[in-house]
């Protein structure tokens, strides 16, 4: 199934572009989606805010044909 | 108290003549004189705040004037929270304001910031956050995370119960030390700016009316992206879950 991902602000977009579309698997999770982009950090996974399709979701809920998702980076400069 | 000073800012009618009152009643803290911290300071104190808490550990250096707005050149070398008590009882008299030049711990937090009605995060680190997180906690104090790096940055009041707790939506015993941060992906002196007023405005409603804005901005001064969005309290969490079956709140 087919979901688009937009990299917003000081995130790392890695490779990809700022938005992207990706091919995903059934019942596949933010996480385990956050996991499949090999350019983060795991340990920076849990500071990745995540909003599907214009909410804030828990890392835990199951992707869904067509989610929009946008990845933030919580940053801690000062 | 002279209140021609603040004639623009009671003019605007949700602030008007009993906010600036409640204003000059408010003790705020800051913790961190950096980017942030003193961005933040001069806006509270032009603000008329009666009573300020400053504390950095820290001394002003050449790359801090970049965007660090109360330093000058003739400061470098200088502690950042005396210097910064000065120049703000300079553009502010009638303001109260008490700097410590210490780093701010478990150990210190509440002789420091204990009679704060509200705290303001200027700090550069999480592990710091996670401390104020606790410690604000523990004492029913409110207070504002602040984050900043590069372009981007995020503003979040946090209360619990009334909203989530900086653990419900960071929920990591591990701080990486890859984390973007000021030293290796640079600071562009605007997103300071930004973030800085978009705190301080949370900070001016709540001490003028009790509001509490419970969403999380993030934005980016670059892209011009502006996120906004609200983080249930995680009944889980760590740190403020015995609060959700409710709590007295200030």
């Amino acid at each position: 199934m087919k979901i688009t991902v937009e990299f917003v602000g000081a995130i790392n977009t890695g490779s990809y572009e700022k938005k992207q579309d990706f091919e995903i698997e059934e019942k596949t999770t933010v996480e385990s989606f956050l996991k499949t982009l090999d350019h983060f950090h795991e340990s920076h996974i849990p500071y990745i805010q995540v909003l599907c399709n214009g909410k804030r979701c828990a890392h835990t809920k199951k992707l869904k044909s067509g989610d929009y998702l946008e990845l933030m980076l919580m940053v801690g400069g000062g | 108290m002279n209140l021609e000073r603040y004639s623009r800012q009671i003019a605007f009618e949700r602030i008007g003549s009993c906010g600036q009152n409640a204003l000059k009643g408010s003790t705020i803290g800051i913790i961190g004189c950096g980017a942030l911290g003193t961005n933040i300071l001069d806006s509270i104190a032009r603000s008329g705040v009666g009573k300020i808490i400053i504390c950095d550990n820290d001394i002003i250096e050449l790359s801090n004037l970049q965007r660090q707005k109360l330093f000058t050149e003739n400061d470098i070398g200088r502690s950042k929270s005396k210097t910064a008590e000065q120049i703000i009882k300079n553009i502010n008299s009638q303001v109260d304001i008490k700097s410590f030049d210490m780093r701010v711990d478990k150990d210190n937090f509440f002789r420091i910031y204990g009679n704060c009605d509200l705290l303001l995060d200027a700090t550069d680190n999480f592990e710091t956050r996670f401390m104020i997180n606790e410690e604000c906690f523990l004492h029913n104090i409110p207070w504002i995370f602040s984050g900043i790096t590069s372009s981007s940055g995020q503003s979040a009041f946090i209360y619990p119960p009334k909203t989530s707790c900086l653990k419900c939506f960071l929920n990591s015993d591990t701080i990486p030390e890859t984390l973007p941060n000021t030293a290796r992906n640079g600071i562009i002196s605007t997103i300071a700016s930004a973030i800085s007023s978009i705190s301080v405005t949370k900070a001016l409603k709540y001490l003028i009316r009790k509001e509490i804005d419970q969403e999380i901005i993030y934005m980016d001064i670059w892209t011009l992206d502006f996120k906004k969005f609200f983080v249930s309290s995680n009944p889980r969490c760590a740190i403020c879950s015995s609060l959700h079956k409710g709590r007295n709140t200030k």
